[in-house]
């Protein structure tokens, strides 16, 4: 039977098992949201194409499933487009689909007209442009196999309005023609003893656990890895969750802002097992530094990875899982006494919390919410401050339990993102972290959450201050304090309140503690304006270009 | 430091832009370029000449790879290859340039494409330091203009 163009994209989404879609109208999708109007799956109206792209996101990461957001032409596209190489940069398999201009407009300025396909290609894994209807249904199911397939990442597909609305049959394919080579799915382990034995007379091993194990579901072979041999495991700001961060083994994460035990476990050790990790320049500090008594083995999906920053004496190519199963194969039952008491010392001689600070501080109120909210709630936190103070305070023992724009740093990305979150598992609470620089970068997404009830839990770490530029220009700046402070009092509570959302706003832990019960309680999103300290900074920290080892710990007396 | 890669790419839209875009973003030097079909329908071959080490080469492979379309892609300098690129050179030379030109052109292998006395066009094929070669020796002879291809290459294993 023949279909129109829009019903083959509601068709193929339907059958690719799509719970919902992100996005907003526009005069390139009429069509395609015609045959939205009564699809079997729900969309969730947006009220910004950025924050659509974010949404689909956050439903990604907590399903593990493509994300799918809709944007129309032109603005609609290079609005989605920041959260498409937010996508990108955290490998998250996202189909975007963008609504063009009638084909025979394409390439005369036409109204809401973009290159849409040309400024995506260096922010997504791959880009269609659909120029017929017969095209169609193999570019979809391309889209979500190539989303998916190795290192995953985001899609587009950019569709003409015109072949929307034109018939043709509609057969989907159950694969395209991409073989395992064209999917860059490729595997070798053939390395894997001499990994094996490099973990074996190691003395002072660690474990880096980047994003890949979360996304390849790794996490219990990192585990049994870790206990078998004893190995401590540092994480990335990506691999967060991916290992307990309440086990003994756990160095917490690493780099910038990472535990001090991790980074000076990093900066000793003799052999560096990293798996699904790219290197980030915010994982290494400088970079001739890291690791560099260490032999490093590196395993990655990706082997574009493999020497791009760090040189590494051995390469796996393949999954997590797989490397680290074959790797635990090969290696027998150790421990390694005087390297666990070494750590043990350091967590000893550098604790993160700040007893000489004041009442209301960020890690008092993210160890408060963490004790009253259940472990499996995913928990989002934006970019900056807030990012850093969630991701050290708020340990994180469950797998695909913390969402971060970790790559492109994109403010205001929590928010929708721990939106989509929540309906990726059937509306669980999300807590959201954002500060208020950031929070105001997409705040319009508090009205979406209202409008369709959506349990996101947000506390607004506000110090009136773009806090993390803030806090360089405190410390490496002369306290010249140029674009971030001082910022006008945001009343997030009335914010909030305008839009739907009931608000409240907290000056003392007291208060902060005699809110949460209810609103955690309470079905339906709520805000709290968190009222913290100005001055307050995340602490340690590794000053750009400055090895691991020299973080500044405390800087005030 | 120079290396030659061979990339086999299905024919699509955008391949070229997406192999041009990801070698500029990367921070490759692309010092030629060229495109063009194969015996196999449906399948184009580019070939990049960058500047960087074996290792920079190794790099640029893998991300090349990662292309959807890519079919197969090879650092052609490191198994040995044959390297060709094409020059077309233009002169107006007076009659003494005339001879010396012609004196000149002997040492290179080369064809006279045009000859309408005053002016004169050769073309040349050969690896791609003789060409420029030639051209280093042929300035002051009545050159008008010159244009050199990027390289097609083939690799010798």
């Amino acid at each position: 039977m023949k279909k129109t163009g829009a019903r083959m994209v509601v068709e193929a989404l339907a059958i690719e098992g799509v719970k919902c879609v992100y996005g907003i109208p526009g005069g390139s999708v009429i069509p395609l949201y015609d045959a939205l109007y009564d699809a079997p799956f729900a969309h969730i109206l947006m009220r910004h194409e950025q924050a659509a792209a974010h949404a689909a996101d956050g439903y990604a990461r907590a399903s593990g499933k493509p994300g799918v957001c809709i944007c129309t032409s032109g603005p609609g596209f290079t609005n989605i487009l920041t959260g498409l190489a937010t996508a990108f940069m955290d490998s998250v398999p996202l189909v975007a689909i963008s609504g063009q201009v009638a084909t025979r407009l394409i390439g005369t300025d036409a109204f809401q007209e973009s290159d849409t396909f040309g400024s995506s290609l260096p922010a997504v894994k791959h880009s269609f442009l659909v120029r017929s209807v017969e095209e169609l249904p193999s570019a979809l199911k391309g889209a979500f196999e190539i989303a998916v397939s190795g290192r995953p990442g985001p899609v587009l597909v950019d569709l003409p309005v015109d072949i929307q609305k034109a018939e043709g049959e509609f057969i989907y394919p159950e694969h395209t023609l991409y073989g395992n080579g064209r999917l860059k799915m490729q595997t070798d382990l053939s390395r894997a003893d001499e990994a094996a034995a490099l973990l074996r007379g190691a003395e002072r091993p660690v474990i880096l656990a980047g994003g890949g194990i979360l996304s390849s579901g790794a996490s219990a072979f990192l585990l049994r890895l870790a206990e078998k041999c004893g190995i401590p495991v540092a994480t990335t700001l990506m691999g967060k969750g991916a290992f307990p961060e309440d086990h003994p083994l756990s160095l917490g994460m690493a780099g910038m802002h990472g535990t001090p035990w991790a980074n000076l476990a990093l900066s000793e050790a003799d052999v560096l097992f990293a798996v699904g990790t790219r290197f980030s320049d915010r994982t290494t500090g400088r970079l001739d530094c890291f690791a560099k008594d260490a032999a490093v083995i590196h395993g990655d999906i990706d082997e574009a990875e493999f020497d791009k920053i760090v040189p590494c004496r051995v390469h796996l190519l393949g999954d997590a899982k797989a490397i680290l199963g074959t790797v635990t194969e090969e290696l027998g039952e150790c421990s390694r006494g005087e390297w666990a008491a070494t750590v043990e010392r350091w967590k000893e001689e550098y604790p993160l919390s700040d007893p000489g600070s004041a009442d209301f501080v960020p890690s008092s109120v993210l160890e408060s919410v963490r004790a009253e909210a259940k472990d499996k709630w995913p928990v989002v936190a934006d970019v900056g401050q807030n990012q850093m103070w969630t991701a050290l305070f708020y340990r994180t023992n469950e797998p695909g339990t913390f969402f971060t724009s970790g790559g492109l740093g994109t403010m205001g990305y929590a928010l929708p993102a721990a939106m989509g979150a929540s309906l990726a598992r059937n509306r669980t609470p999300v807590l959201c972290f954002a500060g208020d620089g950031g929070f105001l970068m997409n705040c319009q997404e508090l009205e979406t959450c209202a409008r369709y009830g959506i349990p996101v839990k947000i506390f607004v770490l506000n110090n009136g201050a773009l806090g993390m530029v803030r806090q360089w220009q405190e410390l490496f700046w002369n306290e010249r304090y140029s674009g971030t402070t001082p910022l006008s009092p945001c009343r997030f509570a009335a914010l909030a309140e305008a839009l739907g959302v009931p608000g409240h706003t907290c000056t003392s832990m007291v208060e902060l503690e005699g809110l949460l019960p209810d609103m955690l309680a309470t079905p339906g999103p709520a805000l709290v304006d968190c009222r913290i300290p100005r001055e307050e900074l995340i602490l340690p920290m590794v000053p750009a270009g400055a090895a691991l080892k020299d973080f500044l710990y405390r800087v005030k007396v | 430091m120079e290396r030659t890669i061979g990339v086999v790419t299905e024919e699509g839209r955008g391949v070229f832009s997406r192999i041009s875009g990801l070698m500029e973003r990367r921070g490759f030097q692309v010092r030629g370029v060229t495109a063009g079909a194969t015996q196999r329908p449906g399948m184009a071959r580019y070939t990049l000449v960058i500047g960087g080490d074996e290792r920079q080469a190794g790099q640029a492979v893998r991300q090349i790879r990662k292309m959807v379309e890519t079919v197969t892609v090879e650092d052609l300098s490191a198994g040995g290859c044959v390297e060709r690129c094409m020059m077309l050179l233009k002169f107006a030379p007076s009659p003494e340039e005339r001879e010396a030109l012609f004196e000149v052109m002997k040492g290179y292998p080369h064809s006279v494409s045009e000859d309408r006395g005053s002016s004169l066009i050769f073309e040349m094929m050969g690896p791609g330091v003789l060409l420029d070669d030639c051209l280093e020796n042929v300035r002051g002879l009545g050159l008008v203009e010159s244009v050199k291809s990027g390289p097609l290459a083939l690799g010798t294993n």
